[in-house]
């Protein structure tokens, strides 16, 4: 899985622990991966994604009421999630709409496996990329 | 001149941001074999 990971342009480094269930991906800048891509690559190698934690940049868009978070470089949108005691959060995203911003938070998949939704626990300015 | 100036400024200001858009990092988390 690891190899079939790696190989996805764009892709920096691939760590997966199947003792924890896990891989850590890291993307290089610039990188147009798409999130399916990783989860075809762990299904294709026998595996079943769960939820994935993800730090993306990306903008956060509100239409009729619902915020989504766009992003442009892999064109993907996802809907806008906050844990139920995340009012901190909730307020924090809603001023950032519009911007470009970075995004920590979980992408959890629907009943067909298809990411659709994006809980965000922190956003932060995008001007800086962090380690 | 103007405009181009606005133009240039249109692109930096707002289109670069965006096409860096992008994900970072990603951990999975993963069952087992099926």
């Amino acid at each position: 899985m690891s190899v079939s990971i790696k190989k996805i342009e764009g892709v920096e480094s691939v760590n997966v622990s199947l003792n924890q269930g896990s891989a850590n991906i890291r993307l290089q800048p610039a990188n147009t991966v798409r999130i399916e891509q990783i989860l075809r690559a762990v299904t294709n190698n026998g595996f079943t994604p769960k939820e994935a934690k993800i730090s993306a940049v990306g903008t956060v868009l509100s239409a009729e009421g619902k915020l989504k978070f766009h992003v442009a470089g892999t064109n993907q949108s996802f809907d806008v999630l906050f844990d139920s005691v995340a009012k901190d959060i909730s307020d924090a995203v809603r001023k950032e709409v519009g911007k470009t911003i970075v995004v920590d938070g979980v992408i959890t998949l629907n009943k067909d496996k298809i990411p659709q939704t994006v809980i965000v626990k922190s956003v932060k300015q995008a001007d800086a990329r962090t380690p | 001149m103007k405009r181009s100036v606005f133009l240039l400024l249109f692109f930096f200001v707002f289109l670069s941001p965006l096409s860096r858009a992008e994900f970072r990092q990603i951990d999975l988390s993963i069952f087992g074999m099926d």
